[in-house]
């Protein structure tokens, strides 16, 4: 025979273990999740670079005081392309073709163009303000020609339009420029 | 006899109350086995920065224009 002292020390026992394990199950109030968090940076540098795909133009020959161009692409002008990672400013200089006439002169002049690249649209800045898209003379150092250009593969050429003009006093005989285009960071 | 009625009161009430603490804790573990999962998730910042940065110098390259004058 069970005494109620026993049994009410069995039930007093019931009771502690089902409030332990009660308690011990109740999840706590702020629940952790599995919220993660990081950073990641990346920082692409810059790249500048520049080509002429076509760095030579010969006018073959040319008659005193004549002219000669290549806006109808007789010869193919300059194609200054951006190959860089970063829209770039280009500048263009050039020492002297004639021998009788020094730069910048009205004999010896270029111009910004636009290229087939990138449809109907322009690959650079063709205001006047950013590039010099009509006939200029050409410069002994620094002068603008493009602003602007861009790196995207799809459109990042310019055209360099040269036109000449023999002076009527000029010496027969070969004549060379060396054209020197420089890009900085636009 | 009287003493064991008072012992009998008191399982009585000692009975009542592990009942209620029984119960008591199931609704609690049903309750919240019946909330929904909090979703988890992630967070993250990707920067990327390009250029210009530092300043780079100015890069050129060169043609050349050829011409071959004639008399008239």
């Amino acid at each position: 025979m069970v005494s109620n002292n026993t049994l009410a020390g069995l039930i007093v026992a019931l009771i502690v273990v089902s409030l332990v394990g009660t308690l011990s199950v109740i999840k706590p109030l702020a629940v952790i999740t599995g919220f993660a968090a990081g950073d990641v940076t990346t920082s692409i540098g810059t790249d500048i670079t520049i080509t002429l795909p076509n760095n030579t133009i010969d006018f073959g020959n040319i008659t005193q005081g004549t002219v000669n161009d290549t806006l109808d692409n007789k010869p193919w002008p300059f194609d200054v392309q951006n190959d860089g990672s970063v829209r770039v400013n280009i500048t263009i200089s050039a020492t002297d073709l004639w021998s009788t006439t020094a730069n910048p002169t009205a004999n010896y002049m270029f111009v910004a163009n636009k290229t087939g690249e990138g449809g109907a649209g322009w690959c650079f800045d063709g205001n006047a303000s950013a590039s010099n898209v009509t006939l200029t003379n050409m410069p002994p150092s620094t002068g603008k020609l493009l602003g602007l250009l861009e790196s995207n593969n799809n459109c990042d050429t310019g055209e360099i339009g040269i036109k000449i003009t023999a002076p009527a006093d000029e010496p027969a005989g070969g004549k060379t420029s060396t054209v020197t285009v420089t890009a900085s960071a636009g | 006899m009287a003493a064991e009625k008072s012992d009998n009161t008191t399982l009585a009430v000692l009975l009542i109350i592990a009942a209620v603490v029984i119960i008591a804790g199931l609704a609690i573990n049903l309750y919240q086995a019946a909330q929904p999962v909090p979703p988890s998730s992630a967070q993250g910042k990707v920067t990327v920065r390009i250029g210009p940065e530092p300043a780079v110098e100015p890069v050129s390259t060169t043609g050349l224009v050829t011409v071959n004058v004639v008399k008239k």
